[in-house]
């Protein structure tokens, strides 16, 4: 009888997704990267641009980290959340 | 909907019609808007708070915020001068009224929660900003 050993199971990547959120309350465009690839980072970038032409805010959120506004696209961040300016009422 | 998952590249919201995204890279699956999901303001505003506090906001109605420079600040939910100095006597007795903008001027029209989420935000990251634009209601 001949036993084997199995190789080892490769962990999965488990790297949660790097996401993009524009909401604005009835619905919200919403969108994933991967920083290792550049069409994700090409597409997120693209919508984070084109929400800062629209005048919106970008706050940058990542784990342990204080919350950050950004005027860049950020590949490395966790999170952006993107939201209307706000004004004195 | 699989069809929703694997549209092509092309995210076209009627809210923000010029935040289109259409483009010639390869198609691949894009994740499902939360269109179809009614609390997305909501779903933002629980995702920046704590367990604790979005307890507290749910059965409070408020939420307690530091800014980034340590002061301390009461968000009730409510449309204007819902924000509330703490501990700052001459400013006590008198809320800040600070809205999200629609074409560069003051709109009440976003849900409340997303309001709210713009508060803490940018109390967060700049409270100085949020000191210098909100006005005293």
């Amino acid at each position: 009888m001949t036993m084997t050993i199995a190789e080892p199971i490769a962990e999965p990547d488990t790297e949660p997704a790097h996401r993009l959120r524009v909401p604005n309350g009835r619905e919200c465009a919403e969108i994933t990267w991967s920083p290792d690839d550049a069409v994700t980072v090409a597409e997120a970038t693209q919508l984070f641009e084109q929400g800062l032409g629209r005048g919106f805010g970008a706050y940058k959120r990542v784990p342990g980290q204080p919350d950050e506004t950004t005027r860049v696209f950020d590949p490395t961040a966790t999170e952006i959340i993107m939201l209307p300016q706000l004004a004195g009422g | 909907m699989a069809s929703a998952l694997y549209q092509g590249f092309t995210i076209r919201q009627t809210w923000l019609d010029d935040i289109a995204v259409s483009t010639t890279l390869p198609r691949r699956p894009v994740v499902p808007s939360p269109a179809t999901r009614p609390q997305s303001a909501t779903q933002v505003l629980r995702d920046l708070l704590s367990p604790e506090d979005w307890q507290h906001y749910s059965t409070q109605g408020h939420i307690h915020v530091q800014g980034s420079r340590g002061g301390e600040y009461k968000l009730h939910r409510e449309r204007q001068g819902n924000v509330w100095q703490v501990g700052n006597a001459s400013r006590l007795g008198r809320p800040l009224c600070i809205l999200l903008q629609s074409n560069t001027a003051p709109a009440l029209g976003y849900p409340i929660e997303l309001q709210l989420a713009a508060q803490v935000l940018l109390l967060r990251t700049d409270e100085q900003e949020f000191l210098d634009i909100a006005l005293p209601a």
